[in-house]
């Protein structure tokens, strides 16, 4: 990867990182929500200052160029967050689910003789 | 044909909007079953369902938020449960299912933990589109040969069940879309005895079906088998009664 990326990637990955942190500050995410996205900015971070262990796995797994690996990566990693994020919704709908029907068994109404 | 009267029997009737269809089934099931408590499950309907249904003579319960049909009819195990029934007759509100049927379900119950009213042993007066038949017959097949039992409507939701089986809904999971085969065979898979009965099912009133427009099924397509598949993954609890997923 030539300089101008390296700086450009370092500078996105810094931006990223103090957005997830005024987020949380702002009570928009939560704190434990919020570890998996700075662990991401951090890594675009560390990738851009020390680049060899981006070399290491581009010939590990054969691709040609770091910039294929990064996007690669970067896929899998979106694709896991997303599943993530799914069994998040379905837990939380079987949670609404469950609250609703509480509620609903509050609600009996006898019926008029 | 005499039934025990020493049971406590609810019958459950999920409705969301049946304001027009549901009072003459009320009134009708209270002819037919005067001993028998009715629990109308409300599902947030825009209409007036909920206040039809008690004028008509049954409790009602009201869901604040659309719980869709699996939600109501669970929310109605639920009632049963803590208000220690020993059988549920669970019916639609639309018309479909005919009430004098209900005492063959009842009967049926003194020899099986759940009964299902099938169309297809006894009569559908309506036509029922290809399409839709056809699902049924693949679900009913598969559900057959995994629980060794001649199943032919698994998409009957009018049922008879014993206290075991609602139990086991009730404290564990029921699905909330579409229960079907994947809820006859999890209750075979736990040892319970599930069989079919004939009944006749008529057109419905009014209002409008659960499955209806190509969305909805075409996710019934996806989702039926999936959740066939999953339900054989999963291991039942050894003990009846206990929900192991």
């Amino acid at each position: 990867m030539n300089l101008q990326v390296r700086i450009m990637s370092l500078i996105v990955s810094v931006l990223f990182v103090a957005y997830v942190l005024s987020l949380v500050r702002s009570r928009k995410l939560r704190e434990v929500d919020s570890i998996v996205w700075i662990l991401a900015g951090l890594a675009i971070f560390v990738i851009s200052v020390w680049v060899k262990p981006l070399v290491f796995i581009t010939e590990l797994i054969g691709a040609k160029f770091p910039v294929s690996t990064l996007f690669f990566s970067g896929l899998i990693f979106l694709a896991f967050v997303s599943l993530w994020m799914t069994t998040r919704i379905s837990g939380l709908s079987e949670q609404v689910k469950e609250l609703a029907q509480r509620l609903t068994l509050m609600t009996e109404e006898k019926p008029e003789e | 044909m005499e039934v025990s009267v020493e049971q406590r029997i609810l019958v459950i009737i999920p409705a969301r909007n049946e304001a027009e269809s549901i009072g003459p089934i009320i009134s009708e099931v209270k002819r037919l079953h005067p001993d028998f408590d009715l629990l109308v499950i409300d599902d947030a309907s825009t209409d007036l369902t909920g206040a039809v249904a008690r004028e008509s003579g049954a409790r009602v319960l009201r869901a604040p938020i659309n719980l869709g049909y699996g939600g109501a009819v669970q929310a109605g195990f639920k009632y049963a449960y803590s208000h220690a029934y020993d059988l549920v007759i669970l019916m639609d509100a639309d018309g479909q299912h005919d009430p004098t049927y209900i005492n063959t379900l009842v009967e049926a119950s003194g020899e099986l933990d759940m009964v299902v009213g099938s169309r297809f042993r006894g009569q559908a007066t309506y036509k029922i589109p290809l399409i839709r038949l056809l699902g049924m017959r693949v679900f009913s097949g598969i559900a057959s040969t995994i629980t060794r039992r001649r199943i032919t409507d698994t998409s009957s939701g009018f049922q008879a069940l014993r206290r075991e089986v609602f139990t086991m809904f009730a404290l564990g999971s029921y699905p909330v879309d579409f229960p079907d085969a994947d809820t006859l065979i999890w209750v075979a898979r736990h040892g319970f005895q599930v069989g079919e009965v004939a009944v006749e099912m008529h057109e419905r009133r009014a209002g409008q079906s659960m499955i209806s427009g190509l969305s909805s099924s075409l996710k019934y397509a996806l989702k039926m088998p999936l959740s066939i598949f999953v339900t054989i993954l999963r291991i039942p609890s050894t003990q009846k009664g206990e929900d192991a997923r």
